[in-house]
């Protein structure tokens, strides 16, 4: 229950994460220049709960800022970057052999590519590929603040969900406890 | 931070780097060639001024050539980037609009130059 919660959190943070990133605008008028802000919430979805929920939060969070603020059209682009990076992702963290910084760093630049690859398939130019240096390198510098991000945050997230399992076996065994908490939770 | 951060970050900074200098060519372009959906719509001229209009059924987009630079000055497309992106005069430059499938590349007229950046 408290992972579900946490999920839910997860995504409508990553939502916001997106709408911010759309209020700002395009420093660069380069097609495709994103921050990548809602990344964060992936990585820390991934870091705290796995793949499987990081990939549920982030295809929520796809579809639903693809509804709210943008139109359809854009779906398949952000699809596209979101599978290249969360896998790369996941295969880097699986690996264990880097942090956070590293994880998101390789996560941009897939992103680039996976929607570049989209792009040149819909529009069948190469043009766009000048481009991709450029937006990857960007997306280093964004891939690192996000990873130093995720890296500070990740401790912290995890103490507090530590915490929770013994008050939670608790609560499944007896419902008074559950009626407890709750009361806690609104003092 | 992590030394293997390090070294990816190095790694990658460094194929992009020279990816960016290799394509960076700051030599004028003499047409642009105006694509939709892959496939070569119009070549325009860039020695001469002019507005153009191509007309899909994803929508429309103004294009417009002034002193061999181009840009995109209307179009109705949702995410206005296109338009937002304004001139570009170099070769391989490109404006690209996404939701028409519309894409607009400075190329040169230099085939030995063409052929080997293509």
């Amino acid at each position: 229950m408290k992972k579900t919660a946490f999920l839910g959190l997860f995504t409508a943070f990553a939502i916001v994460l997106s709408a911010i990133e759309l209020m700002i605008p395009s420093i660069i008028p380069i097609p495709g220049f994103k921050i990548g802000l809602a990344n964060l919430a992936f990585l820390l979805a991934l870091y705290l709960f796995g793949f499987k929920e990081g990939l549920c939060v982030n295809l929520v969070r796809i579809i639903l800022v693809a509804l709210l603020f943008t139109s359809m059209y854009g779906l398949m682009y952000s699809v596209a970057g979101a599978i290249f990076s969360m896998v790369i992702e996941y295969i880097l963290y699986k690996s264990g052999k880097f942090s956070a910084i590293g994880v998101s760093v390789a996560g941009a630049i897939f992103h680039n590519l996976g929607q570049c690859l989209v792009a040149f398939i819909v529009t069948g130019t190469v043009a766009l590929v000048y481009y991709l240096p450029i937006l990857c390198l960007f997306g280093i510098v964004t891939g690192v603040v996000i990873g130093i991000i995720t890296n500070t945050l990740i401790p912290k997230l995890k103490l507090f969900l530590d915490k929770e399992p013994t008050a939670k076996k608790n609560d499944i065994l007896d419902v008074e406890s559950i009626d407890d908490e709750d009361e806690e939770d609104e003092v | 931070m992590k030394k293997t951060d390090l070294i990816l970050i190095f790694v990658v900074l460094v194929i992009f780097v020279s990816l960016a200098i290799l394509f960076n060519h700051k030599k004028g372009g003499d047409v642009a060639t105006v694509t939709h959906n892959g496939t070569i719509v119009d070549t325009i001229d860039l020695s001469k001024d002019g507005n153009y209009r191509y007309e899909f059924e994803e929508g429309y987009n103004i294009v417009l050539v002034d002193d061999g630079k181009v840009r995109v000055i209307e179009s109705n497309c949702t995410n206005q980037n296109c338009v937002n992106q304004g001139f570009v005069e170099n070769t391989n430059d490109a404006i690209i609009c996404l939701p028409h499938k519309f894409c607009v590349t400075v190329k040169s007229n230099d085939v030995t130059y063409d052929a080997v950046t293509n």
